[in-house]
Formats: structure tokens, sequence, C-alpha cells
């Protein structure tokens, strides 16, 4: 079987590596980013992508919303990718326009644990 | 004609000198030339001049203090044209001093001749002293209403007068200036009308809650405190003034004279207030990031099975508890922040109380379970399902719950109740804990207050939970209460409309 590969876009170096890390142990290959532009580029390269996690502020001067607007607009080859969206720093309205995107779900990252996420990435990836 | 009785007449003429003598009018009898051939003895207690003194001399002797002009018209009218003078006279007592009479002076005509001048004086400077005084009393009254007037239209703060039906009576420069009106058009006119009072989410404060209103039914001063009250005045501009009022009624011998409305533009206050909100929410917010990393690197190491102490274990359990517990202050202070910067979002879908309820006591299972605490919950079959907002429920009763939990000792009791009551669906959760002082009772609502007991117990809590309780309910339509007595317990009530609460795409969203 066939590992998945889960893109991780956020810019904070510690949760990135602690990211990675448990993704690695519960066995998908990872690819991290921490900007819009680095991980569009990733796509274009051609990079088989099974699962997005998304932060909302990123590095560079594209946030999150940018990235989705990207890669749903129509004609996308990217666009059926599952998201998660993880982050601390959207707020108000902003989820709204997550969750308008089609995400998959929403995490305010102070609230969950690490396992909780990973295990809905699990449900999302079984199978693959 | 029959004639005069002798006798009579000098009964008469007896009564009529005694009559004279008595007076304290004074009255003189002089020649044609003015020399005096009788004076009664009010001309003495007058002039302070002795009878003997007086026979003899003319009047000049306390008169004379007049013009020439006056005594050309004086003789003219009484030697000339033998007629009466009347007039004022300024006079000269013996001592020296001045006096003024009204004085009556008549030929004395007999058989076609002019045989001399009869006086009447009367001293009337102790009535034109006191209309002098009345005149300076009034002078002065008049110029303390001129200064008060200055002041009360001149004062740095809006104040506005009506009278016990509301009427608006007085307008001053600074009302004027904040409401964008003229006094000339507002006066006279119904002040709860007029004036237009509003809430944070720029909705229009019911009449009956609006301070004027509760001042005049409970005819008690009501002071309103901008943090605890935020109204805003609505200007002619549709403007929205941040005030904070005072209404004072103005109660004289039990009777409701005025109502004395006094408010203060805290525009200032307010727009510091927000930048302190927004840099507590921007802080708030960069605190995340570091937490969720301490979160995520310590809940990984717990995972680890092997390679540490129990010891080793415990320290790391700590750090968690702290960082969850950190997590959660900035968490309820982003809260508040967003419930000061805005309106505050509130999405509703059809749902029981039973579900609210049911979900926090599930998520408070381990704390139950670790104090041992009974809990109950009863909801009455009777209440509807209605609309809510599924978190900010779930902010509010986990809150309460969580706070009964804490103050309740281990195998107390802590009892969710929920039924309809006069119109309202009230959902009550009642502890059997320390219970709040009853001298802090008051301060419950207020923002960071926690009470000495409650910081004694728990000495990490925020005191921010009421009041984003009470926040919320404000924005959504409910209210919040109490009843509480130390060492025995604390039951608070949310009551909310039968309707559920009312949705609203505000600009935050509680977490």
């Amino acid at each position: 079987m066939s590992m998945a590969n889960v893109l991780v876009i956020e810019d904070e170096r510690p949760l990135l590596s602690v990211i990675k890390k448990k993704l690695e142990n519960a066995g998908y290959d990872v690819v991290t980013s921490r900007s819009v532009d680095q991980a569009i580029s990733y796509l274009h390269d051609g990079v088989h992508i099974d699962l997005i996690w998304l932060d909302h502020y990123l590095f560079g001067n594209k946030d999150g919303l940018d990235f989705l607007n990207e890669i749903k607009k129509p004609g996308s080859d990217w666009s059926t990718i599952p998201i998660l969206v993880v982050t601390n720093t959207a707020t108000m309205d902003k989820k709204h326009s997550y969750i308008n995107f089609g995400v998959e779900k929403y995490y305010a990252k102070v609230d969950f644990r690490l396992d909780e996420i990973i295990n809905d990435v699990n449900k999302l990836l079984k199978g693959k | 004609m029959s004639q005069p009785n002798p006798n009579n007449l000098i009964e008469d003429a007896y009564a009529f000198k005694l009559a004279i003598e008595s007076l304290t009018t004074h009255i003189v009898i002089t020649n044609v030339q003015g020399v005096i051939l009788y004076a009664n003895p009010g001309v003495s207690s007058t002039t302070g001049y002795s009878h003997e003194e007086l026979l003899g001399k003319t009047p000049r002797l306390w008169g004379g203090q007049m013009d020439s002009e006056f005594y050309a018209l004086f003789w003219k009218t009484i030697k000339e044209d033998r007629k009466t003078f009347k007039g004022e006279v300024k006079n000269r007592r013996k001592n020296g001093e001045d006096y003024v009479a009204r004085a009556t002076v008549s030929p004395i005509i007999i058989n076609g001749e002019l045989e001399g001048f009869i006086g009447i004086e009367e001293d009337i400077s102790e009535h034109i002293h006191r209309e002098h005084q009345l005149q300076e009393q009034a002078d002065n009254l008049a110029f303390a209403k001129a200064k008060d007037d200055a002041i009360m239209a001149n004062i740095g703060d809006g104040l506005i007068i009506t009278d016990p039906q509301g009427i608006i009576t007085f307008v001053n420069n600074q009302a004027e200036f904040v409401l964008g009106m003229k006094s000339a058009d507002i006066i006279g006119k119904n002040y709860l009308d007029t004036l237009v009072l509003k809430d944070k989410t720029n909705n229009e404060v019911p009449r009956e809650q609006r301070p004027f209103y509760r001042a005049l039914s409970s005819l008690t001063q009501i002071k309103t405190n901008f943090i605890i009250e935020p109204y805003f005045l609505g200007t002619a501009n549709n403007q929205a003034v941040p005030i904070t009022i005072n209404n004072t009624p103005v109660i004289i011998d039990n009777k409701l004279l005025y109502m004395v409305i006094m408010f203060k533009d805290v525009s200032e206050e307010y727009k510091i207030d927000l930048s302190k909100t927004e840099f507590v929410s921007l802080a708030s917010h960069q605190l995340r990031t570091p937490l969720s990393t301490i979160n995520w690197y310590t809940e990984s190491l717990l995972n680890e099975k092997e390679g540490f102490t129990a010891d080793q274990r415990t320290y790391l359990e700590e750090i968690y508890t702290a960082s969850k517990r950190m997590s959660e202050l900035v968490k309820a202070l982003l809260n508040v922040s967003r419930l000061e910067m805005g309106t505050i979002w509130i999405e509703t879908k059809p749902m029981t109380i039973k579900e609210a309820v049911e979900q926090v006591v599930q998520e408070q299972k381990i704390m139950i379970a670790k104090k041992n605490i009974n809990v109950s919950v009863q909801i009455a079959d009777s209440i509807p399902t209605i609309e809510l907002d599924p978190k900010l429920m779930n902010v509010m009763l986990t809150n309460l719950v969580t706070n009964a939990l804490k103050y309740t000792p281990p195998q107390g009791k802590v009892s969710i109740d929920a039924d309809m009551r006069d119109g309202v669906i009230a959902i009550s959760v009642a502890d059997t804990g320390c219970g709040i002082p009853q001298h802090q009772q008051s301060e419950i609502f207020k923002k960071m207050f926690r009470a000495d007991n409650a910081r004694s117990i728990d000495s990490d809590g925020s005191g921010l939970g009421l009041y984003i309780i009470k926040s919320i309910l404000d924005q959504s339509g409910g209210s919040i209460s109490f009843v509480s007595e130390e060492n025995k317990g604390t039951t608070f009530t949310i009551s909310l409309p039968v309707k559920g609460m009312h949705s609203n795409k505000g600009t935050r969203q509680i977490e």
C-alpha cells in the first residue's frame, strides 16, 4: 500500500516540525511549506497530495484564504483535495469564509490536541 | 340751622387736640411769614427739636435741603395760587440725620384772606429704606439666578431639566452641542421621545429600561456606569455618542419638582478603552502560537511510552495542565475583547435546552467524577425546541457548570434545572458551594472581579466567566440573575426569551 501524501502549510517552524513528525509516525509522507507561493509551486511541480493541512497566517503576503482562492478556482486540478484548516489567528468571519470554501474541518489549535487532529486525518485518508 | 352747643364744641375741640397730639405724623401751623405758631409732638419726635425750640422758628429749621427751583414752585403754589402743595422733601433732624418726608402744605384762608399755612409731614425714610432693601434683594436674586443660569448653560457636561411629566424645560449649551439640536427646538417636548438612547448593538433601549424612566418611576437617582451599562446617545446627525447619565429626581416636600439629567460624553475614554481592548486581542492572538507549541510538544512527550521516570511524567503533566489553563485564559481574554470591540456573531439553529445542558455535563464528566459531585439535571418537558446558538450556549453553560463544580466541595451537589416561568425559559445551575459574600454580590458581573472566598478556593480563575455570560446575554436577548448565601451555595439563572436567541451577523465570534 502506498503511503498517502500530506501537505502541511504552517509558518511556525516548531509547530511545523512537530506536525510533520506526528504525521510521519502515523505513516504518512509529509511535504511542508511555510508560504502559499511555495505550496502552490509544489502542486505545480506535480507532487501528488492527498490532504492539505493549512494555517491561516503564513509567510509572505498571502494567507490561507488566498491559497484556497487559488486551488479552488474553476478548472483547478486540486479543487477536490480534502483540506483541514488548523489555525489560531483566523478569527470572526474568516472561519465562515473557510467553511464556505468547503474545507473538511476548522480547528483552533489551542483547543485541540494534536492527536485529535491526526485522528481526523486518519479517518479522511482511511483506505488510501 | 341750630346753634352748636358750646359744651359739645369744647368737648369736640379737646378730642380733636388729643388726636392731633398723639399722631406720629407731624403737623405745623404757621403764619403767612412761615413762623411756627403750633407744632404737634410729632414734630419734636421726628425732627428732634423741642416744642420750645420750634416755636417762633420757621420749618427751615429742619427743611431747606431742597433746591431753589423747588422752593419757588412751593411758595407759588401755596401763596400765589393758594393751593395745596404735595411732594417729597428732604429734611434734616437736629442730630444731622437726613430723612425724607411726604409733605402736604395748605394755605389757611379765612374770609378770603391768607392767614397762614398748615403743613403735614410724614417721615417715609423707613419706608424708602425698606423699598431699597427689597430692590437690593431682588437685584441680588436676579444676579444669583443669572450666575446660576450662566453656570448651568456653560458646564462641560450635558444638562437637561424636565418637569415631573418628562417635558423638557431646560437644555444647556453642552447638551445642545452633543445632541446637535437647538434648545428652542426641544424645549416643551417629551424627553423620552426626543432623546434616543441606544445600546452597544445600536438598538434603541426600551423605554422602561431607560435610566430616565427608572429614575422617574422609582423616584431615586439612577447613575450609569459605561462599563456596566454602555449607553449611546442618538444625535441629530445619526451619530451615537457614548455617554454616562445621571438622572436625579428633585423632590421637595414629598413632591417631585424636576428631573435633572446630566450626561457626560465619554467618547475619548471609549476610544482609549477600545484601543486597550484591541491590544488585548492582538496580544492574546500572539500568545496562542507559543501556547500551541507548548501544548503539542508536551502532549507528544506525554505520549512517549518509555524514557521518563514517574516524577518526570508528573512534571510534564503539570506543564501540560498549566499550559492548557493558560490557553483557556487567553481564550477568555479574547472573548472579552471580542464582546467589547463589537457585536458578536449569533448564529442560531433549532435545538433543545436538554441537548445544550447534556453536552456540557458530558464534557465535564472527568471533573464531576474526580470530585464525586452529585449532578442532577431536570429539564421540564414543556420547554419547546428553540432557536439557540450552540456555541454561545456551550460557553455560557460551561462557565456556570465549571464554576459550580469548582466551588462545591467533594461529595457536594449541583443541580441543573430548566423550566418555563413568567414567559421565559429559565435555566438554573445551583451549587452547594461557598456562596458569594453579601457585600461583594453587587460586583459579581464586573470584569475580572473575583469574590474573596472564590479566590482562596481557586487561585487560577480569571473573573471573566460571568462577565462573558452577561455580555453574551445582553447581546442575544436574555438575562442572568443569581441568589446566593455564603457557605450554603449559589444559584445562577439564565433567562432566555421563549422565542430563543435572536440571530445577528455581528463582527466578532465567541469561542
